[in-house]
């Protein structure tokens, strides 16, 4: 019952961070974009945007707390785990909800101090010194906003994560948390490269 | 587990050594031992790196600051997450993820085979070769080794050539591509320690020959003491002219991209715009182009540099606290008063990067370590840009050390006909082995690194 609606809100939230690492993907082709015709433009036109650094500034700081929360469903978030992966797996569960639990721990952190810097910004109406003046709310409260979702993903994770442990589905509390293998990875890589996977075994 | 074994046992050491010699210098030592404890423990339990270095920067604070600390965080995280160097990594990274599905590397690959089949030792030269020319357009060595791998293998299935020797060179041609500017190594280097990027890359330009001749040396003795491998017939002078033709968008990338920032007239991220909107440009050229294709790369760039970011906001928030408490400025007055010479504690620290490069990867390597060992080489008059260039190349040694090494697995997934991953191993190792000693040679003369950046200035 209530491990089935973890998981609804767990898959809700997914989507969500799907879409939200998809806008991150395309804020960084724009941030190309932008640089690109800056440069040509300061090059051959001798106009400029004069506010190219502010602005691809805050494209990074989007991009990389809109793409914080799907990486954590991917599983791709970097742990050391070649001592836990050597585990008997009713261990390696404990172990995996520590780091996830620690994980929220650390985003409790950054979203308070992120929202207390876009709170700063609001009450001193700060605006960066760049042509457009952009009032500095809006980058940082979306990227508040970023780190937030991932908090809130991860909290999610942790409490399906104790569930599962609760009624003793270790494997699931692995597929949930266990970090992606070396494997997973290289699947990936040989995707992108549009070749097949030819491995049989790695061990 | 030698490697884990061998860094708990310097931490352990540099602990108990930190007691008994730190206190008469007024060292924190209640800092140095809490953090050595819990960061094994962490790591060793699997904590994501983040919120390990997130979390101990937060309990250090608490326990030993006596200032709100807390009040600066959020701007702490924010100054690299919007900073203006570090878009380049993404940008880089969007590139490396277009080239990878816009079938470049096959024509490169192809072309290079012409000119270099007939050397002792043949095809594994063109491996060599071709990673090394396509790490010059892409910043990861991952993409590299999956890239050229790809084109590389099925050229070997029904060959007499040493399946070892194979996926031996195509894994240090992969451990190329970091060392070989425009790397992202060197961009989160440049970050943390407030060098120039430019000056890094060309810095590394004379390392980055010496691995590849070291390389093509091992290639040579190899093709020389085990007999000519099918060498194919030469070909007509015209062919081989023709076949330059392929090499053209390659080149012109680099050009772009590298001439752009050698030259003065773009700043590394300018530099990555520029290659992003070339390599599309070359994707459409080959008809492999789509808007699909494009949302495929920008939403592989937006995961790895969500990953980056995380470790950096967990590393700042440390970093910042132990700056505050000066830790890493009075171990680099410890260290540097010790009655050692400089050399042997360069030498104690890479051979600790080259234990941690067996189990952790390069991204968190760097942004772990560098912050706390950076104040000691610079202390020990040691250059920042020859360390950014040794660095690099320990986290390329990282890659392709056994047993954990990306570059390594990217490359056993693509073999057509399959085999154990010791094979990987086990072909991996000369080449391992020459890396290292470049390694030693830029120890003995940093010049090579050093001479050009000055040359150039």
């Amino acid at each position: 019952m209530l491990l089935g609606a973890l998981a609804t809100v767990r898959h809700a939230l997914q989507s969500v961070a799907r879409a939200m690492n998809r806008a991150a993907g395309w804020g960084f082709v724009v941030c190309s974009l932008l640089v690109t015709f800056d440069v040509l433009g300061r090059k051959f036109l001798g106009v400029s945007t004069q506010a190219t650094v502010e602005l691809t500034g805050y494209l990074l700081a989007f991009g990389i707390a809109f793409g914080l929360a799907h990486t954590l469903a991917e599983r791709s978030h970097i742990r050391i785990d070649v001592l836990v992966m050597r585990l008997p797996l009713g261990l390696r569960q404990y172990l995996h909800l520590a780091a996830a639990a620690l994980l929220v721990c650390l985003l409790g952190i950054l979203t308070w101090a992120a929202w207390s810097l876009v709170e700063e910004s609001h009450l001193f109406n700060a605006h960066d010194t760049s042509v457009i003046a952009v009032p500095m709310v809006l980058p940082q409260g979306l990227w508040a906003f970023g780190i937030a979702v991932m908090a809130l993903f991860a909290c999610v994770l942790t409490l399906e994560a104790m569930a599962r442990l609760a009624v003793g589905d270790a494997a699931g509390v692995e597929r949930l948390l266990g970090s992606r293998s070396l494997d997973d990875e290289a699947k990936e890589a040989l995707e992108a490269a549009g070749t097949r996977t030819g491995a049989k075994e790695t061990a | 587990m030698i490697a884990f074994l061998l860094v708990v046992l310097l931490v352990l050491a540099s602990t108990i050594w930190a007691m008994f010699g730190g206190q008469a210098l007024g060292l924190p030592v209640g800092e140095l031992v809490l953090l050595a404890g819990l960061f094994l423990l962490f790591f060793g339990a699997g904590i994501y790196v983040a919120a390990a270095l997130g979390l101990l920067g937060m309990l250090i604070g608490l326990m030993y600051s006596d200032r709100p600390f807390w009040l600066f965080l959020g701007q702490t995280i924010w100054a690299p997450s919007s900073n203006y160097v570090l878009v380049a990594v993404p940008l880089f990274l969007l590139m490396g993820e277009i080239l990878l599905r816009a079938g470049l590397s096959e024509k490169l690959y192809r072309a290079l085979n012409v000119w270099l089949a007939r050397l002792p030792g043949g095809l594994l030269h063109t491996n060599i070769v071709s990673c090394a020319v396509f790490s010059a357009i892409s910043g990861s060595s991952v993409a590299t080794a999956a890239t050229m791998g790809s084109v590389a293998l099925p050229y070997f299935e029904r060959t007499r050539y040493n399946t070892r020797m194979v996926l031996g060179s195509l894994a240090a041609g992969g451990a190329l591509g970091n060392l070989i500017p425009p790397g992202i190594t060197f961009i989160i280097y440049g970050l943390i320690t407030e060098t120039s990027v430019g000056q890094l890359y060309i810095a590394a330009v004379m390392p980055s020959l010496l691995v590849t001749l070291l390389f093509i040396a091992v290639i040579l003795w190899h093709g020389l003491t085990h007999g000519r491998m099918q060498a194919p017939a030469r070909l007509p002078l015209e062919a081989r002219l023709r076949s330059l033709v392929d090499l053209v968008p390659t080149t012109l990338l680099i050009l772009l991209v590298l001439g752009s920032i050698y030259g003065g007239l773009a700043t590394p991220t300018e530099a990555a715009a520029l290659g992003v909107v070339g390599a599309a440009i070359f994707a459409l050229i080959e008809g492999r182009f789509s808007l699909r294709m494009l949302q495929d790369s920008a939403e592989a760039t937006a995961r790895t540099t969500a990953l980056i970011g995380l470790i950096l906001f967990g590393a700042y928030l440390l970093n910042f606290v132990l700056t505050s408490l000066r830790v890493p400025q009075a171990m680099a007055e410890m260290v540097s008063a010790l009655p050692l010479p400089g050399w042997s504690i360069v030498a104690l620290i890479l051979l600790f990067y080259l234990a941690l490069g067996t189990f952790m990867e390069g991204f968190s390597m760097i942004i772990t370590t560098v912050p706390i060992v950076f104040p000691i080489i610079v202390a020990l008059g040691y250059d920042p840009v020859w360390f950014g260039v040794v660095v690099t190349m320990m986290v390329e040694i990282a890659l392709i050390s056994p047993p954990d090494g990306t570059v390594m697995y990217v490359l056993q997934g693509m073999r057509p006909s399959g085999g154990p991953i010791t094979d990987v191993f086990t072909g991996v190792m000369p080449f391992l082995a020459v890396y290292l000693l470049a390694v030693a040679i830029l120890l003995a003369l940093p010049e090579i690194a050093l001479w050009l950046p000055r040359a150039m200035s």
